[in-house]
């Protein structure tokens, strides 16, 4: 492995960060009471993040072919790197910000998990809320992605990243060639950016608070300049406009071009998306109408709204809340803790185990009963009318055993520090599937903050985990790999 | 491409420019400490003197008063204006340096008080009973000497409220320092690794491959990465080890 190939690459994502930390420290330097406290803290981590990701450039030549493994190496140390120097600008403004709970923040934000340890949000400085954002925005297409739109020697490059950064499910689904990928993903992702952006401001929140909540809906992630998320402004525009986003962001972002380009290969005849809809619209009807016959809801309209918001909310691992979810019947509950569990499609910036996965996994168990019954049959598994071999089945089914052991195992730990079962159990999901809220003491209208100080470490990892498809982190530990 | 000395400079500039930065916000952070804390200290200082100015001025009042009932004569009259005079001017200081005004209402009420007791009584002090300056006046002035106290203690209280943002000041003041060397050791790093990818590395190979030629006549091969003066000599000692074949042939 050539390493000052990949210190070349992970500089230039570094550098990438710093463009956005200038950004953010622009917004504290021109708030509407003057310069804020978030200003110094933004400009010297700039700086610092500026020289950690100039300096490999000096060195490394502009063109080099990448390899598989180093390309592995490159999105994990991006990722781990951009956590790092993430935590520059929190730890520099102090508050409430330790080291644990400044990597926590960076690590929650760039895996789009959204949680958060802090009691008050809204007592930060406005550079700090759209740093916080900015590490959605960059985390959700992938730091690796968005990196490799501003390198010059794009070619073969730009295919071992992808294939890495997105799930193998998503990469066979895309069907174009591999620098079209790139391409795709910042059309949609700014274009929604954008959209959003302008329909919050007409329904009603300022351009700032607009500006933060589309890059937290796009990237799935949750983060909120208000204490009490979407609850705070009380509109139903507002959460109509967040519920259709954060519904377009769970799809895949490929089908999303082709639908918008008229194409045949579209979100209408795609059997992942209708699958991910249908579950959407079937744990919708039960939790609305379990809420409504609970009594938690004076009408069922008034139920239905804020069923379908947290729904959406949960499925597609964004986080945003309108309502306190701990107050949920059992049945809503568990309905909610399986959304958490498969999640969106692949080909989105949502974590979890992902749709695809699931359906896949169901059809694998359809087969398996049929094979016991006709020993001989030849039984072929399709998925979006194509042919899936045996190593993509079997890789889906290793996903979900690896995925529901790692949520055990959070779980196990969490009890270890006397953390309710509940707790316990949704908090690791929540991290795993980068959601950010789950049940008991981190509801919906809670955070991270009250939770023991090697449970808000040792769930950074969990987030890492999820974001990077599991296998993705668990190959750097490999020393067998490397060589 | 840079050349050797470019890509050293550039290494330990790099390491300077973190080091400089680093200095100088900690270097701001650590005066604007030093002149918060002086601040502190100041109106805690300010703070004690007025009070003490104050409860001064009232007890020679109280002197005064007492000498006066006590000799039956009015002596004492001008001494006890002066000291109304000085509580006066304390009272008016306090109440420019305090920042919540709210702090001194009591000190105003019961000066309030005191002062209409003792400007129905000063002019015919000397025939008053020592019954009055026990059981009306004595409570009079202790409400306003404890108002006194109250203030002082609510004062000292706000300080310490102050003096928990000057650890938040501390805290900017080192951080800086931390994270400038984490960074600045991830650039030494960096740079040792670069340098011998980039300079000893490939030196070394060359050193080894022209021993190599000379001892055993074996090719001189060595495989380099970049394009400055390494690469130059490398091709010139490839040049030249040609030239000595050609020679010998």
């Amino acid at each position: 492995m050539r390493l000052n190939i990949v210190f070349r690459y992970i500089g230039l994502v570094l550098l990438l960060n710093a463009i956005f930390m200038l950004i953010s420290a622009c917004f504290s330097a021109f708030a509407p009471g003057g310069m804020d406290s978030g200003f110094y803290p933004l400009i010297l981590s700039t700086a610092l993040t500026s020289v950690l990701g100039a300096f490999p450039l000096v060195f490394v030549r502009r063109k080099e072919q990448i390899n598989t493994k180093e390309s592995y190496m490159i999105v994990v140390g991006a990722w781990l790197l951009s956590c790092f120097v993430g935590t520059f600008p929190y730890l520099l403004w102090g508050g409430e910000f330790g080291f644990v709970n400044s990597w926590f923040e960076s690590v929650s934000g760039f895996t789009t998990t959204g949680a958060t340890i802090l009691n008050d949000v809204e007592q930060l400085p406005r550079g700090l809320l759209f740093w916080r954002s900015s590490t959605h925005w960059l985390g959700g297409v992938g730091v690796v992605m968005f990196a490799l739109i501003i390198v010059p020697a794009m070619g073969r490059n730009k295919m071992s990243l992808s294939s890495v950064e997105l799930s193998s499910l998503a990469k066979d689904n895309y069907k174009y060639r591999a620098h079209k990928i790139v391409n795709i993903l910042l059309f949609v992702y700014v274009g929604m950016t954008l959209c959003e952006t302008v329909l919050l401001k007409i329904a009603g929140m300022s351009w700032f608070d607009a500006i933060n909540h589309s890059f937290s809906t796009i990237a799935t992630g949750g983060f909120s300049t208000k204490n009490s998320s979407i609850l705070f402004y009380d509109n139903v525009w507002i959460e109509v406009i967040l519920c259709v986003f954060m519904a377009l962001a769970g799809l895949h972002f490929g089908l999303i071009f082709t639908t918008l380009a008229g194409k045949t290969n579209n979100i209408f005849r795609s059997e992942v998306s209708r699958f991910y809809f249908i579950t959407m619209l079937v744990a919708m009807g039960i939790i609305s109408l379990s809420l409504f016959k609970d009594g938690l809801f004076s009408d069922f309209l008034t139920s239905l709204r804020y069923t379908v918001f947290q729904v959406i909310s949960i499925i597609t691992t964004t986080g945003f809340a309108t309502c306190d979810a701990n107050l949920w019947t059992p049945l809503a509950i568990i309905v909610a803790i399986y959304l958490m569990f498969q999640c969106s499609c692949a080909g989105s910036t949502c974590g979890g185990i992902k749709a695809d996965r699931i359906l896949l996994a169901s059809k694998v168990i359809k087969a398996k009963i049929k094979s016991q019954q006709h020993p001989t049959a030849v039984i072929r598994i399709k998925m979006n009318g194509s042919l899936q071999d045996k190593e993509v089945t079997s890789y889906a089914m290793i996903f979900i055993a690896t995925y529901v052991m790692l949520t055990l195992a959070g779980t196990i730990v969490c009890t270890a520090f006397d953390m309710d079962l509940l707790t316990s159990f949704t908090m690791s999901l929540s991290c795993l599937g980068n959601i950010g809220p789950g049940f008991g003491d981190i509801g919906t209208l809670d955070n991270y903050g009250s939770l023991p100080l090697t449970i808000r470490a040792s769930s950074t990892i969990l987030m890492l985990l999820g974001r990077l498809e599991i296998f993705g982190l668990i190959q750097l530990f490999v020393i067998k790999w490397w060589k | 491409m840079f050349g050797i000395r470019k890509k050293i400079t550039t290494g330990f500039v790099s390491l300077a420019i973190i080091l400089f930065f680093s200095g100088v916000i900690s270097l701001l952070e650590l005066s604007s400490l030093s002149s918060s804390t002086t601040a502190l200290l100041d109106k805690s200082k300010q703070n004690m003197e007025t009070a003490k100015q104050m409860l001064d001025a009232v007890q020679n009042q109280n002197t005064a008063l007492l000498q006066m009932v006590i000799t039956g004569t009015s002596e004492q009259d001008s001494v006890y204006l002066a000291e109304v005079e000085n509580f006066e001017i304390a009272l008016k200081k306090a109440s420019l340096t305090v920042r919540d005004l709210e702090a001194l209402n009591d000190i105003y009420i019961a000066r309030e008080s005191y002062n209409i007791l003792i400007d129905n009584n000063i002019d015919k002090i000397e025939q008053t009973d020592k019954q009055w300056f026990v059981n009306i006046y004595k409570t009079n002035y202790y409400n306003l000497t404890s108002a006194i106290k109250n203030y002082m203690i609510q004062s000292q209280e706000d300080l310490a409220g102050d003096a928990v943002s000057l650890e938040s000041k501390a805290h900017r003041a080192i951080t800086p320092g931390i994270l400038a060397l984490g960074v600045g050791i991830l650039i030494l790093l960096m740079f040792l690794f670069f340098i011998n990818t980039y300079l000893v590395g490939p030196v070394v190979a060359m050193q080894k491959s022209l021993k190599a030629f000379i001892n055993a006549k074996i090719p001189f091969q060595v495989k380099m990465q970049g394009q400055d003066e390494v690469a130059e000599l490398k091709e010139n000692i490839e040049e030249l080890v040609n030239k000595c074949k050609n020679k010998r042939a």
